[in-house]
């Protein structure tokens, strides 16, 4: 399939202009990256061309006839799929529900044909999934793989992954780069949306990059990383924050035998830890070795045997800013002052003046890209959405900062911003307990490192101490 | 004296049973209505009236066993009318549900009263003749029936996912090309004919009566079995008769003279507060439910 995208503008209702005149063409059988920083327009632009948007103006073309979509089930009929990177698999449906849905109404039940096709294309891929759950209970690397099968099923021929690796473990990474592969040596399309430039230059046959809803460069292999940073970034103006002034001996943080129980399972075991001032701790680990037990138990969220003292005070920035961090539907003035209404009530009442100023000040101070402090703080990019997260937590001026996984799914420039933020705190005089997956996050910040294997504390030391190598291994449960 | 009792409990049952499965199909399109003790209200009225009017006022000739069939009917399609009209409410208007239901038991209970008094130039309290009544154990066993039919169709056929998926994620099924609004408009309107229907039970079959109060709470109830039963028709069987077992033993203590008339009649209502107490927090409902859908 042949698809050409003709100067495609977006402006949403809230007056965002996220694309501004953008063409591009998709050749069959190969695979198109998509590459920028969050809030692009990456993936507006895909959105328009899956039928979930529809474009403000602009024209498309598939194998030459021009194209308008109502929705995704018509795109879907021409072979165009899109797996979003927030999967949109519809929960309370099995995975072979989900499938079935696209069959349409009727009295009848769903067809023995439908599991036998989708087993069968699961198989190809050396997919195994279990189609009569709940898509709820599935994993998200199983997930992704169920609209995968779905997109294959209904036929697609262009299929757009947005983002695929945000929920994916490194061996899942793997054997989705291996899945891409094939779904090109079949002919397919595949468009690759990613802010990850490892990532594109893996699979990408093509790259082009957006920056700020315009088309800015495409490149062809061999890719120079520094030109596609460039490119993506514009300039980088993060001047880098020398670590200063020695750990102190205070503690912010003491944990002491910390046993966390889930299901009957004891997922945190015995962990001891102390964060001190001017300290970064990191805990890094495979993703579900009890590391977010272990950040929940600290800051409260969840029961625990054990102790845990902190003194001055905590800012909390969650892994899910969505769930945990953030309320939707509600404006940037009244996600700014979540948890500190009091500093902003007299005799009981809010004073939204006051409530308005502080989020003027985070816009400023922190840099978030917003149409205004009364935004609904869903019309914010994931990028600015964690900076209103980091500037609220880190203006509690508490001593003690946890941080959980606080650059995932952000851009670079936001991601050096984010880090930058954390060792000025640090520097300030705070601890922080940083839990992260992503190492080179914590070599750059961290002052201590601590291994975190199926719920224990195996390895910590000075970052000195704890080289690459040793690190790796103790992960691994080596 | 217990098989007896657990008889009466079937029958006390039914009407919950059926205003219940008619709300879960409402509700997992994403459609609340809590408009159901207005409809079963409206429901009891309809019946008898529209076929005393048939007979005594239109004169018309029907085969007796036809009358309470003509009456449910008659129920069914006054459901159906205020089930278009909060249907149209919640989903092309995107009004809001809450103040539709509760416009609609509002509604409801003034128009029976004065229906009643209008018609039958009585207060409240109207006999209904022998030759309307439809056997309960009849439409009890419909009910039952009723509930396993939805159960096969919201989890067994297409048409069950389609509806599902407007009540959980409605913006993946507008997408998937499902007619969001149209899917919840029409379970509204089943839902509200259901309960109608839960209504006509009350007067033509159960009680024999018309009264101004004759739903009792029981649209309320129904809407609690909603909860207990976890949007799962086959669960309200038993929540339906966990209430039916309590308002039957209710008027068994009474008949027996166990404690006073005021306390004894409480029973099935607080057993039925305790149950749903005990589950709310484990019930999950449709993640778009009462929320409009609208476009972009």
């Amino acid at each position: 399939m042949q698809v050409s995208l003709k100067e495609i503008h977006k402006v949403f209702s809230d007056g965002t202009h996220a694309l501004r005149g953008v063409s591009l063409d998709i050749y069959p059988g190969e695979v198109l990256a998509l590459l920028g920083e969050n809030g692009a327009g990456k993936t507006t632009l895909m959105k328009i061309l899956a039928g979930i948007y529809k474009p403000t103006s602009g024209e498309i073309y598939i194998d030459g006839k021009k194209t308008k979509f109502k929705n995704a089930r018509e795109a879907l009929r021409l072979g165009i799929a899109m797996v979003h990177q927030h999967l949109s698999l519809i929960p309370g449906l099995t995975a072979l529900e989900n499938i079935a849905v696209l069959e349409g109404a009727g009295l009848g039940p769903i067809s023995g044909e439908v599991r036998k096709r989708a087993e069968a294309i699961a198989a190809e891929l050396g997919f195994e999934i279990d189609w009569d759950r709940d898509v709820e209970e599935l994993p998200l690397g199983v997930r992704q793989r169920v609209e995968i099968v779905k997109a294959l099923y209904w036929g697609a021929d262009l299929l757009i992954l947005d983002e695929p690796t945000t929920v994916l473990s490194p061996p899942e990474v793997k054997s989705l780069f291996q899945v891409v592969k094939n779904l090109k040596q079949k002919g397919k399309s595949i468009v690759y949306i990613t802010h990850k430039i490892p990532e594109v230059l893996e699979v990408a046959d093509r790259i082009a990059v957006l920056r700020r809803g315009l088309k800015v460069a495409e490149f062809k292999p061999p890719y120079d990383a520094k030109k596609l940073v460039e490119a993506m970034v514009g300039e980088l103006k993060t001047e880098s924050v020398e670590r200063s002034g020695e750990t102190g001996e205070r503690p912010v943080l003491e944990v002491v035998d910390l046993w966390v129980y889930e299901g009957g399972r004891a997922v945190v075991q015995g962990v001891n830890l102390v964060v001190r001032e001017r300290e970064i701790l990191a805990v890094v680990g495979v993703e579900g070795n009890g590391q977010e037990h272990l950040v929940e138990a600290v800051v409260g969220l969840r029961k625990y045997k054990g102790v845990v003292k902190i003194h001055g005070g905590y800012a909390y920035i969650p892994d899910d800013r969505h769930g945990k961090a953030l309320v939707l539907e509600k404006t940037l003035v009244e996600n700014a002052i979540l948890g500190k209404e009091a500093e902003f009530s007299r005799r009981g009442l809010i004073s939204w003046k006051d409530a308005e100023r502080f989020t003027a000040k985070l816009v400023e101070e922190f840099g978030i890209v917003t149409p205004g402090p009364w935004a609904f703080v869903k019309q914010l990019s994931g990028g600015n959405q964690q900076k209103l997260v980091v500037g609220r937590e880190l203006s509690r001026n508490a001593k003690l900062i946890v941080a959980h996984q606080p650059t995932r799914g952000l851009d670079v420039a936001t991601t050096e911003y984010v880090q930058h933020l954390l060792l000025k705190a640090r520097n300030n005089g705070a601890g922080v307990l940083l839990v992260t997956s992503d190492l080179d996050e914590a070599y750059k910040l961290a002052d201590t490192i601590a291994v975190m294997y199926r719920g224990r504390i195996v390895a910590i030391g000075s970052v000195g101490e704890m080289t690459l190598d040793v690190v790796g291994k103790k992960m691994a449960g080596l | 004296m217990i098989d007896l009792l657990l008889l009466q409990a079937l029958l006390a049952a039914t009407p919950i049973l059926l205003a219940a499965v008619g709300e879960i199909l409402t509700e997992r399109s994403g459609v609340v209505n809590i408009g159901l003790e207005g409809l079963m209200l409206l429901g009891a009225l309809a019946g008898p009236l529209f076929v005393d009017y048939l007979k005594y006022k239109v004169g018309a000739q029907v085969p007796d066993p036809l009358w309470p069939l003509l009456a449910i009917l008659a129920s069914a399609f006054v459901g159906i009318v205020v089930g278009l009209v909060h249907g149209y409410i919640s989903t092309y208007l995107a009004g809001d549900q809450i103040i539709s239901g509760v416009a609609i038991n509002l509604f409801a209970a003034g128009a029976v009263a004065y229906g009643i008094q209008a018609y039958w130039g009585v207060a409240g309290y109207k006999q209904v003749p022998d030759w309307a009544k439809a056997d309960p154990y009849v439409v009890a066993t419909f009910a039952l029936a009723l509930a396993v039919f939805t159960w096969f169709l919201l989890f067994k056929t297409r048409l069950g996912i389609v509806i599902r998926a407007c009540g959980e994620d409605p913006e993946s099924a507008f997408n998937m090309g499902v007619d969001v609004n149209k899917v919840r408009l029409l379970a509204t309107v089943a839902g509200s004919a259901l309960a109608a229907v839960a209504g006509a039970y009350l007067s033509i079959a159960y009680l024999s009566v018309v009264t101004k109060e004759i739903s009792a709470g029981r649209g309320f109830i129904a809407l609690a079995n909603v909860v207990f039963a976890n949007w799962n028709p086959l669960l309200a069987i038993a929540g339906a008769y966990i209430f039916g077992f309590f308002d039957a033993l209710s008027y068994w203590l009474q008949t027996m003279g166990v404690g006073r008339y005021e306390i004894t009649r409480m029973v099935p209502y607080v057993a039925t507060l305790l149950i749903v107490a005990g589950v709310m927090g484990r019930a999950k409902p449709p993640r778009a439910l009462g929320k409009p859908f609208k476009r972009e």
